[in-house]
């Protein structure tokens, strides 16, 4: 798409890119009639104190990551694979054994770290060998599990491991160990590839989708069976799970009398994500990362797809109407009418307390890519504004997402870095940062309180319900005592 | 305002609400219902219990490794470039390698961390780093006007063989023509390789520690200051060790002094860019090679330091033993009245009454307890010795790290007491976690990822070194020292207290 | 019939020189026994390591759970009477307050009565412990528990305990005691079992009733009623239906033996279980009055055997040490004994408040040149400690942290929940693993800097 050439008024230019022009590019102010799209999904400039994470942390961390019953191997040195290391609070009720009758503390996608932990003369002379061992004797380590998934990194990417070569080896060898064919998936997705996080989510997306069209080809026994399907089959694509957002989106959708075969991946079990190509409507949540596969299946499978958004009153409301809409039936449009009332009257009581506290309030919003335009609906519902809004990977599509939801004026940051976040925050003064975690103790120092919107602070946000909580954890942040006493001048 | 009614008496739910019910409230009360009030019923990953394969639990029969007790290289170096004054760490790689370790230190620390990035792509890869390292540097001057830049290294550019010795002149050249040739004195870069399949965080730490002193000590004339390497340990760590150099009269050097550069009051208003007001000072560690002595606390994480300023400025080094516990501090506080010929104070020696007068009054708590210790290798070492000194025995002793040192020190301390614990020099917490489930132990000494461990087997966690990032406040307390000693004790002995005793209200 | 002469110690410039020559010290020189001045009040400004009265009723009294126990006087000594051996109590007040001490505190007291009785119905009867306060202030509160017992339908027993009663808590034991045998006791008849016996002064700290009732039970004796560790109150009433009184802490429990001798003529027999050879003793006696002197013997072999690879393993590493003793009263002689069997020497023992017989029985035991001292005041421990420098001390919590500031290594008695009871055979092994903590705990070698 064509970018209209744009020119960002004087006073939002902020000082501290004065050295740097070209970060100008990056910042345009919101317009709903003629969206505004700022440069996006670029390369970082190097130097930059960028919050952007690297390809790896997109494939791994966020979309593969969540998939709950899986032996995840990371093929690397010891530390990419620590720091993936239960880092994300992607809920799933799947647990591996810890002893007979006993099971894990943490969820199986949660509790280990496995990695082939490269060394220098694997460097040298390749990891293939190694990888190949390492995932027969993980599953030996840790039985029970559906399959393996295997990433790569920087390392094992330069050195050029045909990692893809090795799945195949082990799924041989595995298969006549077990008496069962187990899938053995790579996802080659090295940290230096491409852009930002967001390449991560697009490889794992796309190589997913190869993987399983070959994986159900060959074992057709993977796909649903005519007899198990009914009419109103359903997937969530693009929801990881984040302090069990399920609980409140799944629901939803059975009251309306969907059945939700299975969730892209939240916790979700490898078996069940094989058989999303048979259901009848794909239900695309977020729609940065997975819109990809939703695409690719809408063109191999004819499957359509409906995109939604589930945080805040109007948005759920819509994406159950929407998919009620789609199938067409009149019960299931009078039955979404009759969910959608009854879930605002549950939470209107608390929702009334909490738009009296903060009505007027001023917000800044830094999130990857898809929340800052998922929730600008939702803060107009909160009575607040929003001041600025800020993405990490978002590409031009979410932009022009941002400049229909948003009010006109906002201005917006693509890739900020940590100088840029610092003087928005002087400059437009918030009263509530909604960040990640990198950033939050940034905000702090300069007096401004944040809501981890990566991870949440006290989850579930989700949907009607867990509005409420995200509603609560705005109000504390805004109304947190400590603030009174970092105002203090006496004691500046 | 509705209340939430009870439920049913179900042990299970524990006064949760299931999915079910969470979604047939009436009405949502004010306060929201949180994760942690929904009772989500544990999902088997297979419906029948199958044993692992006992014969390669041992990671020395296996290759794979799971849950590593160790991170990257390039972390360590970040972490001692962090506690240097107006010091930006550069990391020569892609953008994953500076946005974890930001989130690694945020999470433990709670601070926000300044660490810039190459951003290396795919041209990189093919190309060269080049391009990024002199456009990198050349933005970091413009805008943050740095002190020092410590340039890490990490595996892709390593790989790819960047010769970032060639390009720094390069950078040179580019920054003199800009700014001047007095950049020259209000900048130094310090470059550190750190590829991290040659080593862990420790190793990164060590190399970080040998390239500054290296890269900027100097002779000029006796300051009658001794050098503290202190290794990573916590903020709080690093104040106590302050506070005894301070009791004894000495004047120090610390390096990489993150006391205040990670645990940063929250005062307005602030300076743009944000810079945190503490860290070591360039002067200090050029003036490291005209010191009375370096103590690298922690051996493993300071010794390439030590050994170089010995050899060069015959600053003679002493390698540990990072003092945590009775005999170790002994040993530090003893060490530093030799070289400086400062008396120990009376100070001091109360502080060491204090402790022992705590341990006095716990040892019926905590003697003849089975404790299994999980941590980098000083740590691990020194917190052995004291498990020993509490006369507790120490079951299975694990480093993530491979060490020279660790094994020996471990095994010293058992030899004295009487203890023939397994050692784990270097493996994964796999097999460690295999011991302590097997093995009855009452305590383990652990960092957060002991966690799972802890519940699964049923053995309380008392969380001591790298990292601890479940619990607030730990960075700020100090576990070296005498009033660290009694710190650790504490949290011990009330460990033992909680998991044992629950119910006894009155203790006599 | 001569002892050492004891010197009168010199108050104001005692510099510690003469602590062993105090006037409450004795050393044993020979085989004979002289008189031992005891159970004399402190002398005021002492820092005693005596308590009151009360303290000594509620010793006796808190582990009776189907009773209320209603303090009448200011909360204070509710509050401290609320823990009693490491253990919490719920445990009420009256609460007197100024104008209560001027108006009188009955009316308060008849109150709370009503009151406590609402709260906790399922009692079976009621103690009213008197302090200092209403009886200096005269309240007549022995007619207010006899009317009340009626009107409520439940016996409520007037503790007749003010602080200042005695000199010392065992005049609390004594009264607590009392006034079990006569409200309680002979209430209620029963059949007797030919082997039915009472334990008397057993207060289950750590289970020890339960190790007690379990170890006689394996050679056929059944444990009817423990005073006061494991009596219900239907248990209480018909204590005196049984064959015989095994009297365990002979301080506290002796009245309560004697009375019931004398009124019911149930035969007395004094025995301890601490310690092996006490322990074998104890039982060989009781099979031999029984006639059971068979399952005595194998009882005892099996839970020798038993323990005999633990002990095997402390005994050489405990043998030799020095040891000091002090305790309430009865626990001098039978430690003695008790650390006899484990090669240990005694270098001083002593109590707060033991009377002529128990100083007499330690006398007996201990080995010449053993210390021996009454009411000990802090001060006075001190210098014996530093003196004779044992290597553990043996006492209450008072003295503890006392010990640890001379670096010497303290055992805990009553013992805390560290290490569980230590009566029995199992419990030799419990409180010889003890010593040797207390011994051997590393910190030792670092005191001297």
């Amino acid at each position: 798409m064509a970018v209209p050439e744009y020119k960002l008024p004087e006073e939002f230019k902020l000082k501290c890119d004065r050295v740097i022009p070209e970060r100008y590019k990056h910042m345009v102010l919101t317009n709903r009639q003629r969206p505004n799209i700022p440069a996006c999904n670029i390369k970082t400039v190097p130097g930059d104190m960028t919050e952007r994470g690297c390809a790896f942390a997109g494939c791994r961390g966020v979309v593969g990551g969540p998939i709950g019953d899986c032996i995840q191997v990371v093929h690397a040195p010891a530390g990419c694979a620590w720091y993936q290391w239960g880092t994300r609070r992607n809920l799933s009720k799947i647990y591996a054994w810890a002893g007979p009758g006993k099971l894990c503390n943490d969820s199986h996608n949660r509790r280990r770290a496995i990695t082939t932990d490269l060394q220098e003369r694997d460097v040298v002379f390749g990891g293939m060998e190694k990888l190949k061992k390492a995932c027969l004797e993980a599953w030996r380590l840790i039985p029970g599990a559906a399959g393996i998934l295997i990433f790569t990194t920087c390392t094992s990417g330069l050195i050029g491991d045909d990692c893809k070569a090795v799945a195949k080896e082990v799924e041989k060898e595995l298969e006549k160990k077990e008496g069962r064919p187990i899938p053995v998936f790579v996802f080659d997705s090295p940290g230096l590839c491409r852009v930002s996080q967001s390449t991560g989510h697009h490889h794992f997306n796309v190589q997913f989708y190869e993987q399983m069209v070959e994986w159900r080809k060959e074992h057709p026994e993977f796909c649903m069976k005519e007899e198990e399907k009914t009419p109103y089959d359903v997937a969530i694509i693009g929801d990881f799970n984040m302090d069990w957002d399920l609980a409140y989106i799944k629901p939803l959708f059975e009251k309306i009398g969907c059945r939700v075969v299975a969730v892209f991946t939240g916790g979700e079990r490898l078996y069940n994500l094989l058989k999303i190509p048979d259901v009848k409507l794909n239900i695309l949540h977020c729609q940065r990362s997975c819109t990809y596969i939703s695409d690719l299946i809408k063109k191999g499978y004819e499957i359509p797809y409906i995109n939604v958004s589930f945080f805040g009153i109007e948005q759920t409301a819509k994406a159950l109407r929407d998919t009620a809409k789609f199938f067409g039936s009149k019960e299931m449009m009078e039955k979404a009418e009759q969910v959608i009332e009854e879930e605002i009257k549950a939470i209107t009581p608390a929702l009334n307390f909490y738009r009296e506290k903060l009505r007027g309030k001023k917000i800044g919003l830094y999130v990857g890519g898809p929340r800052v335009w998922h929730w600008q609906k939702v803060m107009q519902e909160l009575g607040m504004k929003v001041v600025f809004g800020m993405c990490t990977f978002a590409h031009e599509d979410d932009y022009e997402k941002i400049n229909k939801r948003a009010e006109d004026g906002v201005f917006l940051v693509d890739n900020p870095n940590e100088f840029e976040i610092e003087e928005c925050l002087e400059k437009f003064k918030p009263d509530l940062f909604l960040t990640g975690l990198k950033e939050k103790y940034l905000a702090r120092k300069l007096g401004v309180p944040t809501v981890n919107s990566h991870s949440y602070e006290k989850g579930p946000y989700a949907c009607f319900r867990g509005f409420i909580n995200f509603a609560r954890d705005i109000y504390q942040g805004i109304y947190a005592p400590v603030w009174k006493f970092v105002k203090d001048k006496d004691f500046a | 305002m509705s209340e939430l009614k009870p439920i049913n008496g179900n042990l299970k739910l524990n006064g949760r609400l299931t999915i079910e019910q969470l979604n047939a409230l009436p009405e949502v009360p004010i306060e929201g219902i949180t994760y942690e009030q929904i009772y989500i019923e544990k999902e088997p990953i297979c419906p029948e219990y199958i044993p692992p394969d006992e014969s390669i639990i041992p990671s020395s029969k296996r290759s794979v490794v799971i849950d590593p007790g160790r991170i990257c290289m390039p972390f360590g170096a970040m972490w001692a470039s962090v506690g240097v004054h107006k010091c930006i760490p550069f990391v020569q790689g892609a953008q994953g390698c500076t946005t974890y370790p930001r989130y690694t230190f945020s999470r433990i620390f709670r601070e926000p961390v300044s660490i810039a990035t190459a951003s290396f792509h795919e041209d990189a890869a093919v190309f060269g780093g080049r391009r990024n390292f002199l456009q990198g540097i050349r933005n970091l001057v413009y805008r943050y006007h740095p002190e020092v830049i410590a340039v890490v290294t990490v595996c892709s550019s390593e790989i790819i063989g960047d010769d970032i010795e060639g390009f720094l002149n390069e950078a040179w050249e580019m920054l003199e023509e800009e700014f001047g040739p007095e950049i020259r004195d209000q900048l130094k870069v310090v470059i550190i390789h750190t590829p991290s399949f040659a080593g862990s965080h420790v190793n990164g730490y060590d190399e970080a520690a040998k390239a500054f002193v290296k890269t900027l000590a100097k002779r000029r004339s006796p300051n009658n200051k001794v050098n503290i390497i202190p290794g990573m340990i916590t903020p709080g760590d690093i104040r106590e060790i302050k506070h005894i150099l301070k009791l004894m009269h000495i004047d120090y050097i610390m390096l990489f002094d993150i006391s205040e550069t990670l645990d940063c009051p929250l005062r307005l208003p602030q300076k743009m860019p944000y810079y945190p007001k503490g860290g070591t000072r360039i002067e200090e560690i050029i003036d490291t090679a005209n010191s009375l002595a370096t103590f690298a606390l922690c051996p493993d994480e300071g010794r390439g330091a030590a050994n170089y300023l010995a050899k060069r400025y015959e600053v003679p080094g002493i390698l540990g033993p990072l003092p945590l516990g009775v005999h170790n501090t002994d040993k530090f506080v003893k060490t530093l009245s030799e070289i400086t010929g400062q008396p120990i104070s009376e100070e001091i020696k109360d502080e060491r009454g204090i402790l022992i007068d705590a341990m006095a009054d716990t040892f019926h708590y905590t003697m003849g307890r089975r404790v299994a210790i999980c941590g980098d290798p000083d740590i691990a070492a020194a917190a052995t010795r004291f498990c020993c000194e509490l006369g507790m025995e120490p079951v299975a002793v694990f480093s993530g790290t491979q060490s020279a040192t660790f094994a020996q020190e471990v095994w010293a301390a058992c030899e004295e007491y009487g203890y023939k614990p397994v050692i784990f020099n270097g493996g994964d917490m796999f097999e460690w976690e295999d011991v302590v489930k097997k093995e009855k132990v009452d305590l383990i000494l652990g960092n957060s990822k002991c966690v799972n461990i802890s519940k699964e087997a049923n053995v309380p966690l008392v969380r001591i070194g790298f990292p601890v990032y479940d619990r607030v406040g730990y960075q700020r307390r100090a576990y070296v020292g005498y009033r660290g000693g009694e710190f650790l004790l504490s949290l011990i002995v009330n460990t033992i207290l909680d998991a044992k005793f629950p119910d006894d209200r009155v203790h006599q | 019939m001569k002892v050492a002469k004891a010197v009168k110690r010199d108050k104001w410039r005692c510099g510690g020189c003469c602590s062993l020559k105090a006037a409450n010290v004795w050393k044993k020189t020979k085989e004979l026994w002289d008189d031992i001045r005891c159970q004399r009040p402190s002398a005021p400004g002492k820092i005693t390591q005596r308590s009151c009265v009360f303290y000594g009723a509620r010793w006796i009294l808190a582990p009776l759970k189907d009773a209320i126990h209603l303090v009448h006087g200011p909360v204070g000594c509710a509050q401290y009477g609320s823990t009693v051996r490491g253990q919490s109590y719920r445990i009420f007040s009256t609460a007197l307050e100024e104008r209560d001490i001027i108006f009188g505190g009955i009316n308060k007291l008849i109150k709370s009565l009503f009151e406590v009785r609402q709260l906790k119905p399922e009692a079976k009867y009621i103690f009213v412990y008197l302090t200092c306060t209403p009886s200096l202030i005269g309240d007549d509160a022995y007619w207010v528990c006899k009317h009340m017992g009626k009107h409520l339908g439940c016996p409520v027993i007037m503790v007749d305990s003010p602080g200042f009663k005695g000199e010392s808590q065992a005049k609390g034991h004594k009264i607590a005691y009392d006034c079990l045998f006569k409200e309680l006791i002979g209430k209620k008849e029963r059949e007797v079992g030919p082997y039915d016996i009472n334990i008397i002064g057993d207060y289950n700290i750590n289970s020890e009733s339960q190790v007690l009732k379990s170890l006689l039970k394996r050679m056929g004796i059944h444990v009817h009623c423990v005073f006061t560790g494991d009596a219900p109150y239907e248990k209480i009433i018909s204590a005196h239906k049984v064959r015989l009184n095994l009297l365990i802490c002979q301080n506290s429990g002796q009245s309560l033996a004697k009375a019931m001798e004398r009124k019911y003529g149930i035969p007395c027999l004094k025995v301890s279980f601490f310690g092996l050879s006490q322990t074998i003793e104890g039982l060989k006696k009781i099979g031999e009055f029984f006639g059971l002197k068979k399952e005595a013997e194998r009882v005892i072999a099996e839970e020798y055997q038993a323990i005999k690879p633990k002990l095997d393993w402390l005994l050489p590493k405990l043998k030799g040490k020095k040891a000091a003793l002090f305790f309430g009263a009865a626990r001098m002689a039978i430690l003695l004994r008790a650390l006899d069997d484990l090669g240990m020497k005694v270098v001083f023992t002593g109590s707060q408040f033991g009377n002529k017989d128990t100083y007499k029985e330690a006398w007996q035991y201990a080995k010449t040149g053993t210390y021996i001292i009454d009411d000990a005041s802090e001060h006075d421990l001190e210098h014996l400690l530093k003196e004779l420098r044992p290597d553990v001390f043996m006492g209450g919590i008072k003295e503890n942290f006392l010990s640890h500031k001379l670096g010497i290594g303290f055992c805990n008695f009553p013992q805390p929940k560290v290490r569980g009871p230590y009566v029995g055979f199992k419990g030799f092994i419990n409180f010889a693993y003890s010593l040797y903590q207390a011994i051997y705990a590393p910190v030792w070698q670092f005191v001297k800097f």
